[in-house]
């Protein structure tokens, strides 16, 4: 069964906007990204693969382009955790 | 606009046939000292236009911020989406020099890219501290 993250990435791949900061934040954290909160924006990383990076505005509406990022850094989590695992 | 091509380089431009050029495409910097100044560098963003974009004025911005999210540094600017021609796709090329940018301390540095406060993409780049030479030991 899927867990809450990965419903909510599949949603966010249908459709990239209308989603909030915090929906965001639940995604990114679903799949073990940190947040923290910097100066003017909030950094994501990932502690495993610290070449997984993304910024954040503090706005609680999101720009559909945040959305789409988080979708393909996602992506790019799965592929590397899939290649590590191999 | 999505997203096609983001980079930084020692240098870039267009030719007069619309070619771009782009030369020593990078992602670290290395430094004796901070804060560090790099003198000069472009970057590079090349982006496609959607449908009902074709003709019209967009806003960019460019930000650079450092490891703990604060900004370093930011460029706006406008350009004009080509009309599409002949069945053809417009792509936007943006080229900025950027110059005497300086980096307070070493570490991840993210450049981001907005077309009318939409995020476009991001590009990391790394600032490193020179190691100092150790002295030979016989």
């Amino acid at each position: 069964m899927p867990s809450k993250a990965e419903r909510l990435l599949e949603k966010m791949r249908n459709s990239k906007s209308n989603w909030k900061r915090a929906d965001l934040d639940k995604l990114y954290e679903g799949y073990d990204f940190v947040i923290s909160h910097g100066g003017n924006h909030d950094i994501v990383k990932h502690p495993d693969f610290p070449q997984l990076r993304a910024t954040l505005p503090r706005h609680r509406e999101l720009a559909k382009g945040h959305v789409e990022f988080a979708v393909k850094l996602i992506d790019r989590l799965l592929e590397l955790r899939k290649e590590s695992d191999g | 606009m999505r997203p096609l091509l983001f980079l930084v380089a020692d240098y870039a431009n267009i030719t007069r046939e619309g070619k771009l050029n782009v030369m020593g495409i990078f992602n670290d910097i290395y430094a004796n000292n901070f804060p560090a100044r790099h003198s000069s560098m472009h970057l590079v963003a090349k982006l496609g236009a959607e449908l009902g974009e074709y003709g019209q004025t967009r806003n960019f911005t460019v930000k650079l911020l450092d490891d703990d999210g604060s900004q370093i540094m930011d460029v706006s600017g406008q350009f004009q989406v080509p009309k599409g021609e002949r069945g053809r796709k417009p792509e936007v090329n943006i080229i900025l020099e950027l110059k005497d940018v300086v980096f307070p301390k070493s570490g991840a540095y993210q450049f981001v890219i907005l077309v009318d406060k939409d995020h476009k993409g991001e590009l990391s780049l790394y600032v490193n501290q020179l190691e100092a030479s150790k002295p030979a030991v016989e």
